[in-house]
């Protein structure tokens, strides 16, 4: 079966004020099957939230490309190509105080996705709207408010709906719960597995909350300085790390388990990712990792297979 | 802590007010907690709690109006600190508490080397000479593990990643050595690898310098990391405080258990989906007359809506303000 996305050595470059180039998505292969979680992490400046911009279309590739169904996507969108792809590809963002127009009701930013799709009446499309809010949790009768009167986890539920109601099958999530509180963050995340599998989507769940990403994935990408280092299925990634960046990360997170806290031994106190201008030859994490070599220095290491339904890019791994 | 031992901080009965167009806001209803030197307090609860606003009443960073601390008290090594004039408080803050805060960036000076910032504190509180301040503050970077601390010193704030600023914050903090370190959210905005890092650089300078710390936090993996006593805090009030282990393994109110129920980890342990705290805290306009959490609460009893519940003592340290462990109430209010 063809996956739904595959994503071929793909880059997404910026030129900076005094000409120099940031390679933020530099050279990233990812293969999505349909129905499926695929939880992105990595840490700040990684490239993740490029990627996922690149995916939908925000961010035009410097070179590769993205297979949707099995057609390419075109490298720079042009706005009927945003209509058409606005029933397969849509996207959730971070901050829902910011991804949300403080001007329109939430009736209107229901009801624009629809309107920019051409067809069906008015009338039609405030009735989608209303059932899409409550099918988010909200009530039909919040559709004349604005999104001041509304509380953080409520925003998000909005911006999910705004998301779905063009009916796509592939959604990037990007970070949709970093900026809300932990009981409200399950209040989300129940949702949108709830409705993954009543509607059958497709998830790219981009995060830093390493727990989050796997209880909700089958499959997680670990991504450093612009590439993926690793990608496996979400457990085996989780409880055998093989990446000595993947390692870190894992045994970085905060287990909320003060005996688990005192027993396990703790990140070393100093080196931070380099900055993606600066790239060296080698591999990106060389310069932080512990067991490094000359070649890891001079030559990037590419992601392949190293185990069953497991990819790693690292010399050492055999 | 022994018995005889006065606290670094305690904090008693706090009572802090917003007058908002909207009508007073009752952010903080009587908060308590203590921490002795050497430990380390986390104060946990969801935003607009109190747990930030207890720290900066007790701290004389509150705008008044439109704030107000209208009752309770607050001690710094066994001195009261509400109702000091300005001046006092300024020579606390710095000298005897250092702060660190969430963003970095925003707490330093843009246009000011960081080197001269560190030094600030020292030229300021012990009356050292600019030179000799500099020559500290290089020492102290190189303690926050900074490298290449004397030419980091000649920096700008924006030549740091966040990382490395909020190292550059702790320096500051403890530029003077203080007593208590308040540190509020200071990692929240870094990545894992990096917060472990931080985390890991507090507790190294606290053994080796014995200060009282206050964390607040709204991440249980740093409460589990660094915390020896937790204050949990809901709608402006410590609904439960203990040593840390008596809070994850034995926690004796339904809102701990609400939030430690609604992580991840615990999901998997049971194989469900995950257990969000229904509904949503109370408006602290006009707070319930009964216990903050009722509405939310699975295990509500009839009186829980009608009388505030106590605090309740249950282990060494360990106590909760709610009615299950009232044996009357307990028993007779089920139905």
């Amino acid at each position: 079966m063809t996956p739904l996305l595959e994503i071929r050595a793909l880059h997404t470059h910026f030129r900076t004020a005094r000409g120099q180039t940031v390679r933020a998505v530099d050279g990233v292969s990812l293969t999505i099957a349909r129905d499926t979680v695929t939880g992105l992490v990595g840490e700040s400046g990684s490239g993740k939230s490029t990627l996922g911009k690149t995916l939908v279309g925000l961010l035009a590739p410097s070179a590769g490309e993205i297979l949707y169904a099995g057609r390419p996507l075109p490298r720079r969108h042009r706005p009927a190509d945003f209509r058409r792809q606005a029933r397969a590809i849509q996207m959730i963002f971070q901050d829902p105080y910011a991804s949300l127009n403080p001007r329109m009701t939430v009736g209107e930013i229901l009801c624009e996705p629809l309107r920019l799709q051409d067809g069906g009446a008015r009338r039609e499309h405030r009735e989608l709207a209303a059932h899409w809010l409550e099918r988010v949790g909200l009530a039909a009768g919040h559709m004349g408010r604005y999104p001041h009167e509304f509380s953080g986890g409520q925003r998000q539920r909005i911006g999910i709906a705004r998301a779905l109601i063009p009916g796509p099958e592939f959604v990037v999530c990007d970070e949709p719960i970093s900026a809300l509180d932990v009981s409200v963050q399950a209040q989300i995340v129940n949702l949108l597995e709830e409705l993954r599998a009543s509607l059958g989507l497709t998830l790219l769940f981009i995060a830093h909350d390493l727990a989050m990403v796997r209880h909700l994935s089958q499959r997680i990408a670990v991504m450093y300085l612009g590439r993926l280092v690793e990608e496996g299925p979400a457990e085996a990634l989780w409880s055998a790390p093989l990446h000595p960046y993947t390692q870190l990360l894992v045994a970085a997170n905060p287990e909320p388990d003060p005996r688990a806290a005192r027993a396990r031994a703790h990140v070393p106190a100093s080196g931070e990712p380099p900055s993606p201008l600066d790239a060296a030859p080698g591999c990106g994490f060389a310069t932080r990792c512990p067991l490094a070599t000359g070649r890891c220095h001079g030559e990037a290491p590419q992601l392949r297979p190293v185990a069953e339904g497991r990819l790693a890019a690292c010399h050492l791994i055999r | 802590m022994s018995a005889a031992a006065v606290p670094v901080l305690a904090v008693d009965g706090l009572e802090v007010e917003f007058a908002t167009r909207a009508g007073t806001v009752r952010a903080v209803r009587g908060a308590s907690y203590a921490v002795a030197a050497g430990r380390t307090l986390a104060v946990v609860g969801e935003s607009g709690c109190g747990k930030s606003v207890t720290l900066q009443a007790v701290m004389g960073l509150i705008d008044s109006p439109p704030g107000r601390i209208t009752g309770g008290s607050a001690r710094l090594l066994g001195r009261e600190l509400l109702g000091l004039p300005a001046r006092e408080l300024d020579r606390l803050r710095g000298a005897t508490v250092g702060m660190i805060f969430q963003d970095p960036m925003s707490a330093l000076n843009p246009l000011m080397r960081v080197g001269d910032q560190i030094a600030e504190a020292l030229v300021a509180h012990r009356g050292m000479s600019r030179r000799a301040a500099l020559a500290r503050a290089v020492e102290l970077l190189e303690r926050t593990r900074i490298p290449a601390a004397r030419e980091r010193a000649r920096q700008y704030p924006f030549e740091f990643s966040g990382g490395m600023l909020q190292r550059v914050m702790i320096a500051i903090a403890l530029a003077c050595r203080p007593a208590l370190l308040i540190a509020d959210e200071p990692t929240t905005a870094l990545d894992v690898t990096v917060q472990d890092q931080v985390l890991g650089l507090m507790r190294e300078i606290q053994r080796e310098d014995g200060m009282a710390i206050v964390l607040v936090t709204h991440d249980l993996g740093v409460v589990a990391r660094m915390a020896d006593d937790v204050a949990v805090m809901y709608a402006g009030q410590v609904v439960e405080h203990g040593p840390v282990d008596e809070i994850f393994y034995r926690h004796a109110h339904p809102y701990t258990a609400g939030l430690l129920q609604a992580l991840p980890g615990a999901a998997r342990a049971r194989g469900q989906p995950l257990q969000p705290i229904a509904g949503s805290p109370p408006d602290l306009r006009a707070p319930p007359a009964g216990c903050a959490y009722a509405a939310r609460c699975p295990r509500a009893m009839r009186i829980c809506a009608r009388l505030e519940p106590p605090g309740f003592a249950l282990a060494a340290g360990h106590g909760a303000r709610c009615w299950l462990h009232d044996r009357a109430a307990a028993d007779g209010g089920a139905g």
